[in-house]
This record gives C-alpha cells, sequence and structure tokens, in this order.
C-alpha cells in the first residue's frame, strides 16, 4: 500500500539567476492526496511542472512509478494536469474537450462517448456533452478540466491551484468533492495549493515549501501540532511566541522558564534538541490558552493580564491579553458559549494553558 | 437637482461632441469612397456616343460584359491568378508568423514584425522592376543556373506571363498576410498547447488539433485581405505579365482609356465587384460553417 508513486531526489531547477528548486526531494504514497503548501514564489509550479515534463531540472532525478522520467516527454508520462486556468479548448465542446486525450487510443465512438458520459457523470455534469466550452462558468470549467484528466486514467493527477479562481462558497464545495473524487477513483492526487485551510483539510500529507526546499512533510495534524521549525510554525496557523529558557532536567521533565508564564515542567522529549541554558522561543497556539471564568478557577497554573484588544467573530473570540509584568501580549482564542459572556476591553483576566502543546523553537 | 442637473448637462454636452469627432473621417469616407462607386454604377448604365454621353438608362453594357467571350475569359484568369496568390501568400506567411510568434523571444517580435514591414519602405514598381531583374532572361536566377551548370539555355516560364505575376504579387502582399496570422497566433493562450501536449498529443497533432483551427480567422482574414485587392491590380501584370498574363483590370483600364468606353469599363468594374464579394461572403461562410461543425 505505502509504494511510492513519485519519488523526487535532488531535484534542482534554475531559471537564470532565479533557483527554483533547491534541491527538492520528496516520495509521494500510491493513492494519497498530496498537497504542496508555501507562500507565492516558492517554486511549487515550477516543482508540478517538472513532474509533468514541462520543465527539465538542471540536475537530480524523478521518477513515477519505479521509471526513471529524464528524457521522458511530457506527453508520455503517466501523469495529467489540471492547469490553474483550466486550459479548456474554447473551439470545442464539452464532449469534446472531455474526450480529447482519448483519440489517440482509437477507441471506437461508442466507446468513446460511453466513458465521456461516464466522467462528466462523475464531475456532476451529465448532458453537457454539446455545449460550447466558452459559455461554462468557471466552477464548470473546472470540472470539465478534470473530467478531461481524470478520463484517462493517469496514474498521478497534478493540480496547480484548481480552486483559486473560484469564489468562497463555490471553493469550500469544490475542496470536499475533489476529497471524495479522489477517494473514488483512487488516483494519487498532487495538488498545489497557497491556502493552507484548503491543504490542511483535504490531504493526507501536506509539504511545506520555502524558496525552493522542501521543510516539513507529514500530516495535517502533525504539521499543525508539531511545526518542524519556527518558519512553519508562522506560516501555519496563528501562534504566539514567548521568550524562554531551558532550565535543567529533572525527574519529571525538564524545566523551561517561558516570559509571562512562569517556570513550566516540559517532557524532555518536546525539549530535546535544546540543552539547558539556552534561550529559546516557546510558540503555543491561541486556542492553547484559556481565560479562566470565576467557576473554573482553582487549582490550574494560571497568569494574570489585562485585555488589551478584542476581535470578535461570532463563533470565536479572539483577545488580545498583555500579561502582568510584562511587554509580552498573547493571543487567546475563546469559543462563544452561553455562559462565557464577551470581556470588555481593559478585564482583569487569569489565563491558564496546556504545557504539551507548547512548542519550542 | 444638483448632481443629477449636471450629469445631464454632461450628456447634452457630450453626444453632438462625439458627431463632431467622427464627421472628417465621415466626410472623407463619404467623399473618397461611396461617391465614386455611385458614379461608376450611374456611368455603367449609360452609353458612350463617341464624344459625350447618353444617359438613358441602359442594360446593354452588362449584356456585353457577361456575353463576350473575351470578358469571361479575363475574369476567369484574374481570379484563378488572385487565388493562386492568396493560396501562395498565406502558405508562405503562415510559417512566417508563427515563427516569429511561437520562437522568437518576447522583446524581439515588434522588432521582427517592423522589419518584415521594410519592403513597404520602397516604392511598389520599384519592387516590380527588382522582380523583373531578377526573373529576367539574362536575370539572377537564369544567371545563376546557367552558371552552376544546372541549365543550358535561359528559362523562359518565370517572367512575361502569368507565373511572374503570381510570384510578384505574393511577394508583394506577404506582410498584409503575415500581420493578421500573427495575431491570429498571438492569441493563443500557450497553457492550452501545454493542456493537449499533457492529454498526449505530440507536436503534429497538436498542431492540427489546436493552433491550426484557432489560428484559423487569421488565416481566412489574411485570405480575403490578399485575394480582394489583386482581383483588381493591373499594375503588376501590365509590367510583368506578358500578352498572356493580362487580367481583367487590364481591360478596364483599356476601356476607360484607349478604347474610350467608360460606361463598358465601368460594367466590367461593377460585375468583378460583384464577383469577388460573393465569393468572399461564400468562403467566409463555408468556414464559419467548417468551424462550428468541426467544434
Ligand atoms: N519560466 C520562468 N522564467 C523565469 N523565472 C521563472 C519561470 N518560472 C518560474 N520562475 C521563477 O521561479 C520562482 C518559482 O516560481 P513558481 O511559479 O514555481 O512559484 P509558485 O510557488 O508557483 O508561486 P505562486 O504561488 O505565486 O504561483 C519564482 O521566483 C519565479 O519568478
Ligand atoms: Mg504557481
Amino acid at each position: 500500500m505505502s509504494e511510492p508513486i513519485i519519488e523526487l531526489q535532488e531535484v534542482f531547477k534554475t531559471f537564470g539567476r532565479i533557483v527554483a528548486l533547491n534541491g527538492v526531494s520528496a516520495e509521494i504514497i500510491q493513492g494519497e492526496f498530496f498537497s504542496l503548501l508555501g507562500p507565492s514564489g516558492c517554486g511549487k509550479t515550477t516543482l508540478l511542472r517538472a513532474i509533468a515534463g514541462f520543465e527539465d531540472p538542471d540536475s537530480g532525478n524523478i521518477r513515477i512509478d519505479g521509471r526513471d522520467m529524464t528524457g521522458v516527454e511530457a506527453n508520455r508520462r503517466p501523469t495529467n494536469m489540471v492547469f490553474q486556468n483550466y486550459a479548456i479548448f474554447p473551439h470545442m465542446t464539452v464532449a469534446g474537450n472531455v474526450g480529447f486525450g482519448l483519440t489517440r487510443k482509437k477507441l471506437g465512438t461508442t466507446e468513446t462517448m460511453r466513458l465521456i458520459d461516464e466522467a462528466l457523470r462523475m464531475v456532476s455534469l451529465e448532458g453537457f456533452q454539446e455545449r460550447d466550452a466558452r459559455t461554462l462558468s468557471g466552477g464548470q470549467k473546472q470540472r470539465v478540466a478534470l473530467a478531461r484528466a481524470l478520463i484517462l486514467r493517469p496514474k498521478v493527477l497534478l493540480l496547480d491551484e484548481p480552486l483559486s479562481a473560484l469564489d468562497r462558497k463555490l471553493r469550500e464545495q469544490m475542496q470536499s468533492e475533489l476529497r471524495n473524487l479522489q477517494r473514488a477513483v483512487g488516483i494519487t492526487f498532487v495538488l498545489v495549493t497557497h491556502d493552507q485551510e484548503e491543504a490542511l483539510t483535504m490531504s493526507d500529507r501536506v509539504a511545506i515549501m520555502f524558496d525552493g526546499s522542501i521543510v516539513q512533510i507529514s500530516t495535517p495534524e502533525e504539521l499543525y501540532t508539531a511545526p518542524a521549525n519556527l518558519q512553519v510554525a508562522e506560516f501555519i496557523g496563528s501562534m504566539n511566541f514567548l521568550r524562554a529558557t531551558v532550565g535543567r532536567a529533572t525527574s519529571q521533565g525538564t524545566e523551561v522558564e517561558v516570559e509571562g508564564l512562569g517556570k513550566l515542567i516540559m517532557a524532555s522529549e518536546s525539549v530535546k534538541p535544546h540543552s539547558a541554558g539556552d534561550n529559546v522561543s516557546a510558540g503555543i497556539r491561541p486556542e492553547m490558552l484559556t481565560v479562566l471564568f470565576d467557576e473554573e478557577a482553582g487549582t490550574a497554573r494560571v497568569a494574570e493580564g489585562q485585555i488589551a484588544d478584542r476581535s470578535y467573530y461570532g463563533d470565536m473570540t479572539y483577545y488580545a491579553v498583555r500579561l502582568e509584568g510584562t511587554e509580552q501580549t498573547v493571543t487567546v482564542s475563546m469559543r462563544n458559549t452561553a455562559n462565557r459572556p464577551i470581556l470588555p476591553l481593559g478585564s482583569r483576566v487569569r489565563i491558564n494553558w496546556n504545557a504539551d502543546s507548547i512548542v519550542l523553537f | 437637482m444638483g448632481a443629477a442637473a449636471i450629469v445631464r448637462g454632461r450628456w447634452r454636452f457630450r453626444l453632438p461632441s462625439g458627431l463632431v469627432l467622427v464627421s472628417p473621417p465621415l466626410l472623407y469616407a463619404i467623399l473618397l469612397l461611396a461617391l465614386p462607386i455611385a458614379a461608376v454604377v450611374t456611368i455603367s448604365f449609360w452609353t458612350q456616343n463617341y464624344l459625350d454621353l447618353d444617359r438613358t438608362f441602359t442594360l446593354a453594357n452588362y449584356r456585353e460584359a457577361w456575353s463576350q467571350p473575351v470578358y469571361r475569359v479575363l475574369m476567369l484568369r484574374s481570379l484563378a491568378v488572385s487565388a493562386t496568390v492568396t493560396l501562395c501568400t498565406v502558405l508562405l506567411a503562415f510559417p512566417i508568423a508563427y515563427f516569429v510568434s511561437f520562437h522568437v523571444p518576447q522583446h524581439r517580435k515588434s522588432l521582427w514584425i517592423f522589419l518584415i514591414t521594410i519592403p513597404f519602405w520602397t516604392s511598389y514598381l520599384m519592387r516590380i522592376f527588382l522582380w523583373k531583374v531578377i526573373l529576367g532572361y539574362n536575370g539572377v536566377i537564369n544567371g545563376t543556373l546557367i552558371r552552376l551548370g544546372i541549365i543550358e539555355e535561359p528559362l523562359s516560364f518565370i517572367l512575361y506571363n502569368v507565373n511572374a505575376v503570381v510570384i510578384t504579387l505574393s511577394h508583394a502582399w506577404a506582410p498584409f498576410a503575415i500581420l493578421p496570422i500573427f495575431v491570429a497566433l498571438e492569441k493563443i493562450d500557450r497553457s492550452l498547447l501545454e493542456a493537449a501536449t499533457d492529454l498526449g498529443e505530440g507536436t503534429v497533432r497538436k498542431f492540427l488539433r489546436i493552433t491550426l483551427p484557432l489560428a484559423l480567422p487569421g488565416v481566412l482574414g489574411a485570405a480575403i485581405i490578399v485575394f480582394i485587392p489583386t482581383v483588381g491590380d493591373y499594375v503588376t501584370p501590365r509590367l510583368v505579365g506578358g500578352p498572356n498574363g493580362l487580367l481583367i483590370a487590364n481591360m478596364i483600364e483599356l476601356q476607360f482609356k484607349k478604347a474610350n468606353n467608360p460606361p463598358l469599363g465601368a460594367a466590367l468594374a461593377i460585375s468583378s465587384m460583384l464577383i469577388v464579394a460573393a465569393l468572399s461572403l461564400i468562403f467566409v461562410r463555408l468556414n464559419r460553417h467548417h468551424l462550428r461543425d468541426r467544434s
């Protein structure tokens, strides 16, 4: 099951003086939904195009399904692509577009029609066969592009930001449809996106790219809870960073002095690369901090603070809390429930945290 | 009041100013295009009586134009020459336009297009004489071929006949064909070609299935642009066409001048104009139809 379908080894690609891919190595597993996530210009499209065969790497090796792809033209690779602008052929009907790649297979009209019907059903476009491709909406074009690629049963489907041109509602709908489609057909999907929410909700595994390199490949949960470095932590979601100093190891764990929160005991495991005396950054997500309401007060360790700012989102409220005795402000997110009032600015609050969810960098 | 009045005031001011703006070109177009055509149409229904014009309405000129074999021969020859020139020009222009659009780096393209128009800096007559030098009995081609030992006698079929007219006109009209084809090729979204590659097509089939159909409007435009004016050309056949290379336009010229029969010349001119217009319309229609069927 966990056979790699794509193996990338030290792939380099430069455009003049720009290094677009700086030694990318990764394995993409047969049948998984894999996302490439990173800021604009980090090389995601270049990597995808190198896999598809549209860019020749300067050095390094790309293998698909165990075959070295060096020198294999794009039209001979077992991959198909959904282009960012969909690249729908404007002089053809929907059926002409979807069946475009089939003509080479010489299947006969009946079989071709049947496959086109089936592919259109898969993307919920039944009855669109004779529609002029130019008259389609953005979402429909996207479905046609999907059907056109999937009808060829590629080993890997490559998608370059396929949802970025759609409005929010449609995008969310297509996210789950795409996910379901991938499960149904069992084809490996490689999705390029700069939308972290999209990557986290849709993928089995996510690769984070910065400046032409992959810095972390992991499941969405791991990516969120255990980012590999400060850069990833800052990129994914929001995180509070507090100055901290590593103390000595004890039998219960390692002591860490965190500014504003005081002395904590952390599992030695999670302190690992740092040693006593190191100045580090302690990262904690806003939802791992809790404002204590009176009735919840009690045993937990707390820090005192004052609400300096507040953003209300309906289901959630984000408080910026200035910690007592420091210049440090942390963001705390609270789910709004019936017995929690929205606190006014300037309120004095006590906050509590979960030491297990603190990550040191 | 306030804003609405100002807006309405602006509109009232703008409408006439628009008309005023287009009126000079409009007047120009009427004076130089519509009036002469109207004059030719009118004359074609009159009769020449030695020195003066008989202005009673008659269809005699058209009867003659459509029944005399000599006019039919010249008309058919003109159409055949124009069709050949159109075909040659478009076949010649397409690879050039394709090369500039697909293989010249973006920042060099305008330079290339500029260079292609350079022949237009010299007068058309000058270019015809150059072709005479190239194609002539003792011309560049014959001289070279004889010196290389490929032929012993100078070739005589390349000047003072229809071939020479076709060669000269094809060269002269090439830029007019290159430009519309180039524009059509430039408009093709390159990701469509990548998509076709991605779906498994090689270079040739990609060209036939994507590039060519999408460039077809430009090719049609080029064909029409070349076909229509070459039917009316009379300078080229006069200078390089020899006795058997004369075309309908030469006959029209003859009627207006030496033969002193402008009404017949006008009837011939109007007839050939209608034939060309009809053929062009049919051509465009057929291709539209074809395009729609393919999709
Ligand atoms: N054909 C090219 N010629 C020159 N530079 C290029 C070319 N293609 C990409 N680049 C450069 O390579 C780098 C990576 O580009 P790439 O398109 O892969 O980024 P990306 O991660 O897809 O960004 P985005 O999210 O904005 O699409 C960029 O700096 C870009 O300018
Ligand atoms: Mg991109």
